[in-house]
């Protein structure tokens, strides 16, 4: 039975892409997270 | 040409290799995606983060720390490790302190003036201390204390918000950090569904494992510095206060609200404005609802389930209110019912490990004075009683052999 060939140089660009999108979505995903949260101190005025 | 959303999709697979074009593509992309957060969190490192640093410098012993994190930050809280030490984490609202012109400080502080050690070790006090906690903020406290493995556990249950269903739970930053504690208790799921958001849970879970997520309230306070320099805006005055009684209406008293409880106080009151302090303070306390009828209840119920299965001397008392309060006609059996209906929810969690002492503390107590209605001024007598109360559990639990508290360093003689 002949193996499947991995054929790695035409899927390389993808998988790069893939990565890319991927960081790029984290960084946006910690971003919003953090403008999410007060981070004005909080200050308790009653009891 | 670009017509329709197919196009697009043709363009997007010539372009980019058929990006997301199938499951294991997306698979792909949320994999890198949270080995980017996990990088982000490595790589970016949040500054650390000091608990109660305000309430601490008035602390003046270091075996003594407020461990409550900022009333944003959903963290929660920061204890520390020490195995050497014999450590109580104490969970209380405002009551905890001593609040007087000569005199600011924590009640268990004072309590360990008289208990420095407990069989050769020291103690340290891990103060849970949450300012305008509301009952589902105890049991969330509870909870994440009951995870560090603490040798003893003491609870402060203010009677005036015990059964208080107008304000249940006010430190919603606790919900995420305590989901992962309370979901392993069935009987607490329908106060999770109550309480916490989607974000609560999917947070809660994620920020224990990627420091990008958990840790984004001190990211928050580093942007917002940086951020600070680049606006154009000027840093705004003041909020207006309100001097004496202002309009509620006014901006001053809008201004002052700093919870949705306030606005309902305000526009709802539970007593007439223009009556006597005792009164209005009776007011507050007739709204609790000790008839088993409010969600309150159900908290209270598994607070006390973890404290009597937490298998460590545990204690929940009820802290003294002003003798003020008994002026008012009625009030003496407003507070009993609420003490009443405590035994009765503390009478079904029975256990060796925990004392509940549901009567209110000051009934059992030489006449205390108060800043107000819940605020003690001088904390002698009571911290003698609690002190007492922590030797007696310890001794009775065995876990020393001999627990005399010291004199009230204060006292006159």
């Amino acid at each position: 039975m002949k193996r499947p060939r991995l054929d790695l140089p035409r899927r390389l660009p993808r998988y790069v892409v893939e990565l890319v999108i991927g960081f790029v979505l984290a960084g946006l995903v910690t971003l919003a997270f953090t403008a999410s949260v007060s981070s004005v101190p909080f200050i308790y005025q009653g009891f | 040409m670009i017509r329709n959303v197919k196009d697009v999709s043709d363009l997007l697979d010539r372009r980019l290799g058929g990006v997301g074009a199938g499951a294991l593509s997306l698979l792909r992309i949320v994999a890198w995606t949270l080995v980017g957060l996990l990088v982000i969190g490595t790589v970016v490192r949040a500054p650390a983060v000091r608990p109660g640093a305000a309430y601490n410098k008035k602390i003046k012993t270091t075996w003594v720390r407020d461990v409550t994190l900022d009333k944003n930050d959903p963290r929660g809280f920061k204890t520390r490790k020490d195995r050497k030490a014999f450590t109580i984490a104490w969970i209380g609202p405002s009551t905890l302190q001593n609040i007087s012109p000569e005199r600011y400080s924590f009640i268990p502080a004072d309590v360990r003036e008289r208990i420095p050690e407990v069989n050769g070790r020291p103690v340290k006090i891990d103060m849970y201390f949450l300012s305008g906690a509301r009952v589902m903020d105890l049991y969330a406290a509870t909870a994440n204390a009951l995870a560090t493995k603490p040798d003893m556990v003491m609870v402060d249950l203010n009677p005036i918000w015990l059964f208080n269903d107008t304000a249940i739970t006010s430190w919603t930053n606790l919900n995420g950090v305590s989901f992962r504690h309370l979901v392993g208790d069935p009987a607490s799921w329908p106060l999770l569904a109550a309480f916490d958001q989607p974000q609560d849970v999917v947070l809660g879970l994620a920020g224990a494992k990627l420091p990008a997520l958990g840790d984004r309230w001190s990211y928050a306070q580093k942007l917002r510095e940086e951020l600070t320099h680049l606006s154009a805006l000027d840093i705004p005055s003041p909020a207006p206060t309100p001097t004496g009684r202002t309009d509620p209406k006014s901006l001053a008293a809008v201004a002052a609200m700093s919870a949705p409880l306030d606005f309902w106080q305000l526009f709802r009151p539970p007593a007439d404005p223009r009556s006597d302090r005792a009164t209005r303070q009776l007011g507050l306390l007739r709204q609790s609802r000790p008839d088993g009828s409010v969600l309150n209840d159900l908290v209270v119920d598994r607070l006390l389930a973890a404290l009597a299965g937490a298998g460590v001397p545990a204690i929940a008392y009820v802290p003294p209110v002003s003798p003020e309060l008994f002026q008012a006609q009625g009030a003496d059996e407003a507070l009993s019912r609420i003490e009443q209906h405590l035994a009765e929810l503390a009478a079904q969690h029975r256990s060796p490990t925990l004392v509940v002492k549901s009567e209110e503390a000051g009934r059992g107590l030489p006449p205390l004075t108060f800043n107000d209605l819940v605020h003690l001024a001088e904390d002698g007598p009571f911290v003698t009683y609690l002190s007492d109360l922590i030797c007696g559990q310890l001794l009775a639990q065995r876990v020393t052999t001999s627990c005399v508290p010291g004199p009230d360093p204060r006292a006159t003689p």
